[in-house]
């Protein structure tokens, strides 16, 4: 039960994509002052901070109080920061936490920053940081990527909805004409069917264009107990963890959290004008088609072959580029899929702005656990 | 930490002859009071929470539920390389490397466990396919 309403009242970023000349303490502050500015706030304006963030300990050195040397720079200290971590769902993590924080009344304004550098010339050593993100004492020395572990599941969903390579080339495709009309992606040059089907094989069926790239980038937003000026309200805000399947069924982490925020959203997938979603490899937008709920199980071919996920479709996926396109600085992941969902929702999504946009959803998936990725968090937001 | 596990590419996954019952094989946990398994070092049984568990080696017979050729490496590995999902006889579902020409592989393969030992002396594990590789 909430004591308050909570809404998204500014957003966002920095650019995605490779910034080897700038710190990650410059990338997070560029976002988060972007998002005050979003929210006409100045940072003496917000009661807390939530720092998303994965690999900085790994990959920068900075293990600990991460969100703290970010504040810093831009002068905030003194109210509460907290470092959240949860692989690739941090960011959605992040604002799990915040809209807990804003409804429960603890909080009036919230700021939640995203941030990651991955990229070092050294992309093995990107990967490697990216393969702590599940439990190393059954991952580590047996050849475990990630790019593998989706090509599985994406081969899974083909076998069981009787899927061609050619659906997988398709989703790639429109995700990076969405990502050519969103200025702060990664990858801005659209790509054919037959470009993404002749790229170089990562782990079959997965090829290179299918797969989000090594990123540095930031995502921030305020959340507060009133809308602002873009009176966008989060309906629904769920997290899940990776079920235990030997003892709790055959309900992925993704279904499970998406029960719970559509119960709490007190909507269905009807009600859903469009979807961000975890798309770390294009294809595997196929399984959460299924999983929430905007197709049924044996619909995912025609769901594809009809189109309806493209930006002019009937219900559009990642209208943002997705990861695949947008980049993959993976803290700042779940923070930018709010941040596309209420530049949807309020209008201002420039060329990529969708028709219908009312209402939207975000699927943010991290690591791996068991059968399971590790995390889901979902949200759910709506015009007011 | 015993002493053997320091010769492993993956202490925690498999063991050795000596180690444990049924060695070599995968690391797991035997419930007493529903029978099942669980893999790994486990406090209790994940299909029942039971704290009654005989630790012992498991998995030395599997059925291939997908796999994917890696084509980049991962640490330790040279590409190409298979990696699959595989389901044990006693019911564990895990990430195994796969042993063996990568496009022999497919869903329903029967595969056994193999100790892989390498010429730096330490072991590592794999599931190959059995004889024939025919799904049941």
């Amino acid at each position: 039960m909430s004591l308050q309403d909570a809404f998204v009242a500014g957003v966002g970023f920095h650019p995605f994509g490779r910034f080897p000349d700038k710190t990650l303490k410059e990338i997070s502050g560029h976002a988060a002052l972007a998002a005050l500015s979003d929210a006409a706030l100045d940072p003496d304006g917000i009661d807390a901070v939530f720092c998303s963030n994965a690999y900085a300990g790994l990959l920068n050195g900075q293990e600990s109080v991460r969100g703290e040397t970010w504040m810093r720079t831009l002068g905030i200290g003194g109210i509460p920061i907290i470092n959240v971590e949860n692989a690739c769902a941090g960011g959605g993590t992040a604002v799990y936490l915040a809209t807990m924080a804003v409804r429960s009344g603890q909080f009036r304004r919230v700021l939640v920053v995203g941030a990651e550098k991955m990229y070092s010339g050294d992309t093995a050593r990107a990967i490697a940081a990216l393969a702590t993100s599940s439990d190393i004492e059954f991952t580590q020395g047996i050849g475990m990527q990630f790019a593998a572990v989706d090509a599985i599941r994406v081969k899974k969903v083909m076998s069981e909805e009787n899927i061609g390579e050619d659906a997988l080339n398709w989703i790639a495709s429109k995700s990076h004409a969405n990502g050519a009309l969103n200025p702060i992606a990664q990858f801005q040059k659209p790509m054919t069917p037959e470009e993404v089907g002749t790229s170089r094989m990562i782990a079959d069926p997965v090829r290179l264009y299918m797969c989000s790239a090594i990123s540095d980038g930031a995502a921030a937003c305020v959340i507060a107990a009133d809308g602002g000026t873009r009176k966008v309200r989060i309906a629904g805000s769920a997290l899940a963890s990776s079920p235990v399947r030997a003892r709790q069924g055959k309900r992925s982490t993704a279904m499970r959290a998406a029960e719970a925020c559509y119960a709490q959203a007190a909507v269905g997938p009807d009600a859903i004008d469009f979807a961000e979603v975890h798309d770390a490899v294009a294809p595997i937008e196929l399984i959460y088609y299924r999983d929430l709920g905007f197709c049924p199980p044996g619909g995912v071919a025609r769901f594809v072959a009809e189109e309806r996920p493209a930006l002019r479709g009937s219900m559009p996926f990642n209208p943002s580029g997705g990861i695949n396109s947008r980049g993959h600085p993976v803290g700042a992941t779940g923070v930018a899929q709010i941040c596309e969902l209420t530049l949807q929702i309020s209008g201002d999504a420039g060329d990529r702005q969708l028709d219908r946009a009312r209402r939207g959803i975000a699927l943010n998936a991290g690591g791996w656990m068991g059968e399971d990725p590790a995390v889901n968090a979902i949200h759910i937001l709506e015009a007011v | 930490m015993d002493g053997m596990t320091e010769q492993k590419t993956n202490p925690h996954v498999f063991v050795l002859k000596d180690e444990l019952p049924n060695g070599p094989g995968l690391r797991a946990a035997r419930c007493r009071a529903c029978g099942r398994h669980t893999q790994g070092r486990v406090l209790v049984c994940a299909h029942c929470f039971s704290d009654d568990l005989e630790a012992l080696a498991a998995g030395h017979s599997a059925e291939l539920i997908e796999h994917s050729i890696a084509r980049v490496p991962a640490g330790g590995f040279d590409a190409p390389y298979a990696i699959g999902q595989i389901r044990t006889d006693e019911g564990m579902i895990l990430f195994a490397p796969l042993l063996g020409d990568p496009q022999a592989f497919g869903p329903g393969k029967r595969l056994r466990f193999v100790q892989v030992d390498h010429p730096t002396g330490i072991s590592g594990f794999a599931y190959e396919l059995e004889e024939d590789g025919a799904p049941e």
